[in-house]
């Protein structure tokens, strides 16, 4: 047990049970031990064990570790039972709770000892429900038949075998107990009628149950036959319902249809239920009338003439309205109608009754979008519905201002939204009109509104709707209105963005550009803006001058950024504002739109694709193109010359040079360039270029400026002709990746496309030394730099391997950089940009090989030591 | 048809219910049937945060996409609660005097890997059960306690054991439910499951006639101004006998019985004459007889006229009453409430009788007694109100926007309070002892009870007004009377 359900026992057993304080214990065990010894104490009272036996029954889950502590348990309720058989509540809750505990187990305990216990258990209530027409345990006897519908259910058809005792003893039984009797009787029977119905026991396992042989009939399987083809028992239940609570005439009566409708011999009785149904068809309880309409649907035309449809009809009609009814019944009664009539609605008649749903000026907003829920079914293919459903919106739209909360806003979209989806005729100028209307009488609609464009634009790409709410929307706000608050000015500029968002006409933005400039921006308006509400509308500006040509509206967008900069009194907003106002003076709108990124779209692959926007980036999301490493780093253009004066001075010499060089510090590497294989077809990309972003640790890279790249000269040249050189500077010899991009013309369209990372590796650094003389030179220079970096940081390599293989390794990987050779070994001099050197002695022997390297960068000797891999 | 857990939570700011029941077989039952598709119940305080959204308590004023989305199943009253778990469906809810009652049930018709919210309500006998259930837990609530502090977690246990053992409802009636546990039976009489505590001592019934009137009058309306009159009958009886029947005659039902619905514990509904039904029934303890609702359209008992302006920062306010000859002038109580949306300083009445008060600093009250003028039958008030906006600090501001709250505030005080405040209605409020208004009518002298000729017979009764609203005649007109034309013109088209 953890601390949190150690912490939960201790404050439900204060709750639960308020004189009882465990010892200070976490042992399960002991808390266990100490509730059932005081549930069996003599001196405990029966409200304070009722409460010490619901807490059980709350955390048996917890308690009850192991089998024992479930058998423990039950054997104390059982003793409770025994010791206090005056209190009918007291033995009802022992009952109720040792078989809610011993279910509950069954997940963690299943086998012998369990099947024991529950063997024992329902040999116990079967023992109580054996006793019937005993005056003493009327209620003992209920909760027995009870707790074995539950274990019915749980295990179903596992009472099978005392069916012939059940029936006996539910015909025998006279008290008020005999409702269970009935109701268990009625369960086993509709099991029994079609077991394969009835799903599986509970985790797919039958306990082995024994049971003592006076609850088994005497012969039990000629019984059950002669019930199945016996009418008389479907009489029998029918006939017991008068006796019971409306509570069990459901279950029973559920159950008699259930076996009726299962077993084709017993389906022609169903007419025992007619007078049933006359009995309850005037009610208001919805569970009793549930079922007149399950007993319709299944019997409908062998049982109801038209009569009696109409009359459940009307019946029905008037539940749904009726103002005693409360709001959740009427709602369900409704749900139900819509049920019914959608299987009845080709009466015409019908359809004309239900105008008494309709005259109800008092309903509620969850009933009105049920109505109309229901009006949209069932008057669907109708001419001139569409109107009718408009006017109903209207109405629940009149009532959004007079209702603050949420509902009638969220019931007027949703009604506008089921109507648009159910027909295709409806006027979109009402909807608009109505959208407006709800928006300019109660403006905090708008975020509703906003959600139901995009609905409407996600569920009908093509509609002209949304557009068409958003123009209208823009016209009305762009008005002049002098009572307009603070707070309702944040939904105007949520109205704004939304349009704004989805390809405003450009004289819509002017408008609104002029509306903020002349109307918000001005004087004491301006100057009490929030930081919230300014950084939205700047939002809104940014927003116009990343996805639109800004010089369609220059002019009145620099004269709202002024308007900013000049009025508002907050700094942040101005700052911004500041910002914004110099991009757009000093960038041309193209050089504006590189600044602020594009969104995000697929480039569509169909041969009719066309873009219609002429401001837009268009972001690929999958690479267009490749890049290949053609070969090795090419070496620097510029090389040390060496002169033999002084040795000391070479050395100084030539790190001068390289300090000095910018040649040397660059690596440069020769890429290609290819299109992938799903844009094959494409014909030509316009003023390509490649971008590579490094770590900023790592260095810099220079974008490669491809410029046209055409599919003809694809085809026609090899690599040669598209390898292209791709300069890095990096700040260290060290490997890494590179996130790269291309930017690319397409149709007059610029391109941004995401392309694969492009890994430098620790061999692409390598160049031969930048030094130029003859083999003599080149091995006094060695020598040289040898002794100058061995001082910063060597290594030994030995590698196992002949001679011939060492030698064959060395001139695969170094060829180019070895400066001298002899007998015994190799020399290699490596230059590695932007100034470092790595130097290689080899001594070969027979079976092994000694690599003695220096550096003066530390962590090339890991990469280095990475290079003998293959020979560790 | 099982209640997987049932809970009793305040309708305003609570974190977790008041009262809460598991049914630990039925969680079982649920877990092994649906296997990894089994959503686990949440905590009981994560329960209430996303119910009270759900359900609009929570966030009811703002734009909510989970649950305001247009694409959402509308199926109230059961909602589904988007948990850590999975989707918790269906979960069904009923509201009752300021305490919400919830359940979550156990549908075993579900297919196992069923979309949450696929299956249709109408095809769910849980939920029809459930509601009942729920409706019996609110009134047993209501009958053993006065508020919802002092609930009685333990009794409630009981009664939930009693009602529906294992979440299987038995018996929701709380009379009969708790009367269970004590039942004793002695005889050869079959004792019927609703009557399981045999009485004994002298007979009587109660009825008790509680009539509704609903109305909203507006003067721009071209057709009658809507009403809505329906009552409930309550019949409280200890009768002897194992299985008593009591027959009673109701009278002066317009239109006979189509507008009557009755509690399924009455046998039988028989019409006698062309206003009169007789209902037999078992008697409960204390049970809801029957629903009525007049179809006949009667006049409103009050008829009311309200008007008001505001010019700069004072209200103009008339409002007149008048009782229609033949309603009994007798009030247990008669008010008029105006409500405004600003604060009122001053108010200056001058009312034909009774007294104006002002509740709440936003609300006007006029007590108008208890008998209006017999010779005029009307009231009248002309008030004049001084107003003051009253801000509400936008939710998007945060407190280091205060400088700019202030600065609102000027500007909005700026505006003319005439443009802001508004009150689209009033609303009238009465009670009537000892009478209806629809005249429907149930005499003592035909109250029949089988199992016994000397019973004590009473019947009491009153009328209350329910919505009520007389809407300001400056305001468009809210009622739609093209609505029922509109749709004779589509079923004529077709």
């Amino acid at each position: 047990m953890c601390d949190s359900e150690y912490l939960t026992i201790l404050d439900d057993i204060t709750l639960f049970c308020p004189g009882f304080v465990p010892e200070a214990t976490s042992d399960i065990h002991c808390i266990l031990d100490q509730l059932l010894k005081s549930l069996v104490e003599d001196e405990s009272s029966a409200p304070k064990k009722l409460n010490l036996i619901y807490f059980l029954e709350l955390k048996s889950n917890i308690l009850c570790e192991e089998i024992g502590d479930v058998e423990l348990v039950l054997a104390t309720l059982k003793n409770v039972c025994n010791s206090s058989s005056g209190n009918q509540a007291l033995l009802g809750q022992c009952l109720i709770s040792s078989t809610t505990i011993l279910l509950e187990s069954s997940e963690k305990f299943l086998g012998a000892e369990f099947d024991r216990l529950f063997s024992q258990h329902v040999n116990l209530l079967l023992d109580y429900v054996n006793q019937s027409n005993c005056s003493e345990n009327v209620y003992v006897r209920s909760v027995s038949a009870d707790s074995l519908i539950e274990v019915e259910l749980c295990y179903p058809l596992v009472l099978k075998p005392c069916l012939e005792n059940i029936y006996a003893l539910t015909v025998k039984e006279l008290s008020a107990a005999h409702q269970q009797y009935t109701s268990l009787l009625s369960l086993m029977m509709k099991h029994s009628s079609a077991s394969s119905q009835f799903g599986s026991p509970l985790w797919n396992t039958y306990p082995q149950l024994v049971f003592k042989s006076k609850f088994l009939g005497e012969n039990n399987s000629a019984v059950v036959s002669s019930v199945y083809s016996n009418t008389q028992l479907v009489s029998f239940l029918v006939d017991q319902l008068p006796f019971c609570n409306p509570e069990g005439v459901v279950w029973i009566a559920n159950h008699i249809i259930g076996m009726l409708l299962h077993n084709t011999e017993l389906r022609a009785s169903c007419r025992v239920l007619k007078p049933f149904f006359f009995s309850c068809v005037y009610t208001f309880n919805c569970a009793i009338f549930y079922l007149l309409l399950y007993l319709e649907k299944v019997f409908g035309r062998e049982l109801f003439e038209e009569e009696e449809h109409n009359l459940l009809l009307r019946q029905l009609l008037l539940n749904c309205n009726h103002p005693s009814l409360s709001n959740s019944f009427q709602l369900v009664y409704l749900e139900l109608l819509s049920d019914y009539l959608g299987r009845m609605c080709h009466q015409l008649k019908c359809i004309e009754d239900i105008r008494m749903v309709l005259t109800n000026n008092f309903d509620g907003p969850d009933i009105q979008l049920k109505k109309f829920i229901l009006f949209s079914h069932i008057l669907k293919h109708k001419n001139g519905s569409s109107k009718f459903l408009l006017q109903i919106t209207n109405k629940i739209r009149r009532e959004i201002k007079h209702n603050k909360g949420f509902k009638c806003k969220s019931v007027f979209i949703k009604a506008l939204y089921k109507l648009l989806s159910d027909y295709e005729d409806v006027s979109h100028e009402e909807v608009s009109r109505l959208v407006v209307l709800a928006s300019t009488e109660d403006i905090s609609t708008t975020p509703f509104i906003v959600h139901f464009v995009r609905q409407v634009q996600t569920s009908f790409p093509a509609s002209p709707l949304p557009a068409l709410i958003l123009t209208s929307l823009v016209n009305t706000y762009t008005q002049p209105n002098e009572h307009l608050s603070l707070e309702a000015l944040s939904f105007v500029i949520d109205i704004f963005q939304e349009a704004v968002s989805n390809r405003c006409s450009i004289e819509g933005l002017k408008s609104i550009l002029i509306y903020l400039y002349r109307h918000i921006l001005c004087g004491v308006i301006c100057k009490s803006l929030s930081w919230s509400l300014g950084h939205k509308m700047l939002k809104l500006c940014y927003f116009m001058m990343k996805e639109y040509n800004t010089t369609n509206f220059f002019y009145e967008l620099s004269n709202v950024l002024q308007g900013f900069i000049s009025k508002c009194e907050n700094d942040d907003v101005q700052d911004r504002a500041q910002l914004y106002f110099c991009l757009l003076q000093s960038l041309s709108d193209k050089k504006l739109k590189a600044v602020l990124q594009g969104p995000r779209q697929t480039l569509p692959l169909t041969d009719d694709s066309t873009f219609h926007s002429q401001f837009y980036f268009q972001k690929l999301d999958k690479p267009i193109l490749y890049l290949c490493k053609e070969n090795q780093s090419t070496s620097s253009d510029e090389t040390f010359k060496y002169i033999v004066e002084s040795e000391e001075d070479i050395i100084t010499a030539y790190k001068n040079f390289i300090e000095a060089s910018s040649s040397c510090k660059k690596l440069v590497l020769k890429i290609s360039i290819k299109l992938s294989q799903e844009y094959e077809n494409l014909d030509c990309l316009e003023a390509l270029a490649i971008f590579m972003e490094s770590s900023e640790n790592w260095g810099k890279v220079e974008p490669v400026l491809v410029g046209h790249y055409k599919e003809d000269n694809l085809s026609v040249h090899q690599s040669n002709d598209f390898v292209y050189t791709m300069i890095c500077y990096p700040h260290y010899p060290l490997p890494t990746q590179l996130k790269v991009r291309a930017e690319f013309s397409l149709d007059n369209i610029c391109h941004i496309c995401p392309l694969s990372p492009f890994a430098i590796e620790f061999f692409d650094f390598f160049c031969v030394l930048p030094i130029c003389g003859d083999d003599v030179k080149m091995e006094f220079f060695f020598e040289d730099l040898w002794k100058t970096i061995e001082d910063e940081f060597q290594s030994v390599v030995l590698l196992e391997c002949s001679e011939v293989q060492a030698r064959a390794f060395v001139k695969q990987k170094f060829n180019t950089f070895i400066v001298g050779e002899n007998d015994k070994g190799y020399h290699v001099g490596i230059y590695l940009p932007p100034g470092n050197h790595l130097l290689m002695r080899y001594y070969f022997q027979s079976s092994k090989t000694i690599v003695k390297f220096v550096t003066d960068y530390i962590y090339v000797l890991s990469w280095t030591n990475a290079l003998f891999k293959e020979f560790a | 048809m099982s209640i997987r857990a049932v809970y009793i939570i305040p309708s305003e700011d609570a974190e977790i219910p008041i009262f809460c029941k598991y049914f630990p077989s039925v969680e079982v039952r649920c877990k092994s049937r649906f296997g990894q598709f089994y959503v686990k119940i949440p905590s009981e305080r994560e329960f209430v945060k996303l119910l009270f959204i759900e359900t609009g308590i929570k966030n009811g004023d703002v734009f909510v996409e989970e649950r305001d989305n247009c694409e959402k199943e509308f199926s109230n009253p059961a909602f589904q609660l988007k948990t850590d778990f999975g989707i918790l469906w269906p979960v069904i809810k009923i509201q009752h005097k300021k305490l919400i009652y919830c359940a979550i049930t156990f549908e075993e018709n579900f297919k196992i890997n069923q979309q949450s919210g696929s299956m249709k309500l109408a095809f769910m006998a849980s939920v029809t059960t459930c509601l009942e259930a729920l409706n019996g837990l609110s009134q047993h609530v209501d009958n053993c306690t006065t508020s919802q502090e002092k609930i009685d977690r333990v009794e409630l246990l009981r009664y939930v054991n009693c009602a529906f053992p294992y979440g299987r409802p038995v018996c929701c009636n709380p009379s009969v439910a708790l009367n269970f546990s004590s039942t004793s039976w002695k005889g050869k009489v079959k004792q019927p499951a609703w009557n399981p505590l045999q009485y004994r001592g002298k007979s009587q019934v109660i009825f008790s006639i509680k009539e509704e009137i609903r109305c909203i009058q507006c003067n721009q309306s071209k057709n009658a101004n809507p009403i809505d009159i329906c009552g409930t009958v309550t019949c409280t009886s200890d009768v002897e006998g194992v299985s008593p029947e009591i027959s009673v005659v109701l009278t002066n039902l317009h239109e006979n019985k189509c507008g009557l619905l009755v509690n399924a514990c009455v046998t039988s509904v028989e019409t006698i004459s062309a206003s009169s039904t007789r209902l037999r029934f078992h008697p409960i303890k204390s049970q809801n007889l029957c629903l009525y609702k007049m179809k006949t359209v009667f006049p409103p008992p009050i008829i009311a006229t309200f008007c008001m302006k505001v010019k700069e920062d004072i209200a103009d306010i008339t409002f007149k009453l008048k009782l229609q000859s033949g309603v009994r002038n007798g009030f247990q109580k008669l008010e008029a409430h105006i409500p405004l949306n600003c604060l009122i300083t001053a108010v200056k009445p001058k009312c034909s009788q009774g007294s104006l008060t002002v509740a709440s600093k936003n609300k006007l009250i006029w007590n108008i007694g208890t008998k209006l003028p017999s010779k005029t039958l009307e009231a009248t008030l002309h008030a004049k109100a001084k107003l003051k906006r009253v801000l509400e600090k936008s939710s998007e501001q945060t407190i280091t926007d205060s400088y700019f709250v202030d600065k609102e505030k000027q500007i909005v005080n700026a505006n003319a309070l005439s443009e802001t405040v508004k009150t689209e209605y009033a609303t009238v409020i009465f009670k009537i002892l000892d009478y209806v208004y629809s005249g429907f009518k149930i005499d003592p002298q035909f109250v029949i009870v089988s199992t016994s000729s000397k019973v004590n017979r009473s019947v009491s009764c009153e009328c209350y007004s329910g919505v009520y609203k007389i809407w300001n005649e400056n305001t468009e007109n809210v009622i739609d009377d093209l609505l029922e034309e509109q749709f004779e013109r589509v079923l004529e088209c077709n």
